[in-house]
């Protein structure tokens, strides 16, 4: 019986010892509250104590989270509508003051998500949509624009909700659906003016290249007619000179010789001659031999 | 049952006994505590919630069991992927993929559909376990907008053709570098692009776009054919006529030296005896040119009237 009562003790004993006990993950802060009241709150890990029965432990998630606001439509300065998906990550800074403004995680976020939504309406409000999509670096301003919402939001989870946001970001742009239809329109438009422009860059091209070919023929040609005719002159000029030495020795009988080829060229089958008959080669026929002069 | 209970009272009535008892139950808790760590993986070890060993190499090991301990092992070696602009196949179920997900706008407000593949494996074990809700989702996240502020950065054009390296290189150091401020343990390997498409209902136009590029390469290429066909053909023709004039010159050439030459020994021999060459030369004319020719003889011996005489 005796044994029985120690036994009895020392479970009693152990079992408020092990109530009295709690762990503090290294994911997760602890406050602990005593009716409803927080006494204190722990951030780092261990083994901790606490009052049984009488103190609660209230865990809060002390990794970095995720939120994703509502997927939701804004306008710009200049009355552009734009989708914009957007998250968060933040961690919970000090838990007593987020413990006691919000909560539960749900709420935590849907406030986030609210004061964010706020954010990006007057940050994108402020700007023309050149600033959020542009190929032109000088009017891009999307870094600049997130880490502006970034700083609003930044200040207002740390102040109101004990939240610390380490990142605000984009992570999608978009139209809306009721605009796709004439952004298509626009981008089958421009397409069909690039697809034009290639076509008659091509033309272009062609003719050009074709009219080069003919202008260098030409050239090509003329220039070898022009040597060709260089090389006949100096041939002639040659041959005349050749000629002329030869036959500048002997004019006279030049003359006679090229006289009788002139006749051998000039008179052909249908020409008629007149022979006297005392001709020099008709008077030998006519008088016999002896008669010639 | 009962009888059971009497045993252990009874044992725990006798002091070595309840020792030895209470040994056994020792020894057999801490046997719990072996683990092994695979090659491909660290492990995590904790003792009340706080990390003890951040690092503990492949291999047997032992540490303080439930509710003292904790072990978390982490593929560190593998490549995981994370799909952005789309969903896996077994993500489907739980999230519907619409063709939203893959639309970006460019810098030009055109809307493309991209999809991109992030590799990345675990840098940190612990940073990975303990520091943040959901690594593998942020790091989606995180390069969907690293993505988003690229692309709407871009021509579409640019996008198409030869900025996608550009393109993945800026989604790859701009992800990175969030990351690494956040402390998520996370170190991504490469990105790939897996596609990039105009929308559907605008396909054909962006088709047409490169039917039109392709038709200039053509028309070019068909105009420079004709080129190198016309060009040597011109060649050749001038080749001709230059040949042709040089054979010319060469006929002249030697004709004017045969003539002269011709000339020089008949102008010799006419020096030795003018009278008798010229009457050869000259008979010889006439015997060549007269048997060709209708020819008339004219005697003087008529008074006016012109008798003639046929000589045919």
């Amino acid at each position: 019986m005796k044994t029985l009562a120690i036994i009895v003790g020392v479970a009693v004993i152990a079992i408020a010892a092990l109530a009295s006990m709690f762990v503090v993950d290294t994911t997760e802060y602890a406050v602990v509250t005593r009716f409803g009241r927080p006494l204190r709150s722990y951030t780092t890990p261990g083994l901790r104590f606490r009052v049984p029965l009488v103190d609660q432990v209230a865990r809060i998630d002390a990794r970095l989270l995720m939120t994703e606001p509502p997927v939701s439509e804004y306008l710009t300065l200049d009355k552009k509508n734009v989708v914009a998906r957007a998250f968060l990550t933040w961690r919970v800074e000090d838990p007593l003051r987020y413990l006691q403004t919000v909560v539960l995680r749900e709420a935590a976020e849907s406030r986030l998500a609210a004061v964010t939504g706020s954010e990006i309406g007057a940050a994108f409000g402020s700007v023309p949509f050149e600033a959020l999509v542009s190929t032109e670096p000088d009017k891009m301003r999307l870094g600049a624009i997130m880490d502006q919402v970034e700083g609003r939001v930044r200040e207002t989870a740390a102040r109101e909700y004990g939240i610390r946001l380490v990142a605000f970001r984009i992570e999608r742009l978009a139209f809306p659906q009721q605009n796709e239809a004439s952004v298509f329109q626009r981008m089958r438009a421009e397409r069909q003016r690039i697809a034009k422009q290639f076509r008659s860059e091509g033309e272009e091209a062609s003719l050009k290249i074709r009219a080069e070919a003919d202008r260098e023929r030409a050239r090509i040609l003329s220039e070898a007619e022009r040597k060709a005719a260089e090389i006949r002159g100096q041939a002639e000029a040659e041959a005349a000179r050749i000629y002329a030495d030869a036959l500048g020795a002997d004019p006279d009988f030049y003359r006679f010789v090229r006289t009788l080829e002139a006749y051998d060229k000039i008179i052909d089958k249908d020409t008629t001659i007149v022979l006297p008959a005392d001709s020099p080669l008709m008077r030998g026929l006519m008088t016999g031999p002896g008669g010639g002069r | 049952m009962r009888g059971r209970v009497a045993q252990v009272l009874a044992l725990l009535r006798r002091p070595a006994g309840g020792a030895a008892l209470a040994v056994m139950l020792l020894l057999a808790y801490g046997a719990t505590g072996f683990y092994t760590v695979p090659a491909t993986s660290l492990a995590v070890t904790r003792i009340f919630g706080t990390i003890v060993d951040a690092s503990v190499p492949p291999g047997v090991h032992w540490w303080w069991p439930r509710p003292l301990g904790q072990v978390d092992r982490v593929e560190v070696t593998r490549t995981f992927l994370m799909p952005v602009g789309y969903f896996l196949q077994e993500e489907i179920q739980r999230r519907p993929s619409p063709a939203a997900e893959s639309a970006w706008l460019t810098g030009d407000t055109n809307i493309l559909q991209l999809r991109a593949r992030v590799n990345y494996r675990i840098a940190d074990a612990a940073k990975f376990l303990f520091d943040a809700e959901a690594p593998p989702e942020i790091l989606r996240w995180v390069a969907g907008s690293a993505l988003t502020e690229a692309a709407s950065a871009l021509p579409v054009d640019g996008l198409l053709t030869s900025g996608r390296l550009a393109l993945i290189e800026r989604v790859r150091a701009r992800a990175q570098e969030l990351l690494d401020g956040w402390g998520v343990g996370l170190q991504i390997l490469t990105v790939n692009l897996e596609s990039v498409d105009p929308p559907f209902s605008v396909v054909t136009a962006f088709q047409d776009v490169q039917n039109a590029r392709a038709d200039r390469e053509r028309q070019m290429s068909e105009a420079e054919t004709y080129s190198n066909g016309l060009l040597p053909v011109a060649r050749g023709e001038a080749e001709r006529k230059v040949n042709e004039a040089l054979t010319f010159a060469n006929r002249r050439l030697d004709r004017a030296h045969a003539d002269a030459e011709r000339f020089t020994q008949l102008a010799a021999e006419h020096r030795r005896s003018p009278a008798l060459l010229e009457r050869r030369l000259y008979l010889e004319t006439a015997e060549r040119v007269l048997p060709r020719v209708r020819r008339y003889v004219l005697d003087p011996g008529g008074d006016g009237a012109l008798p003639i005489r046929i000589v045919e």
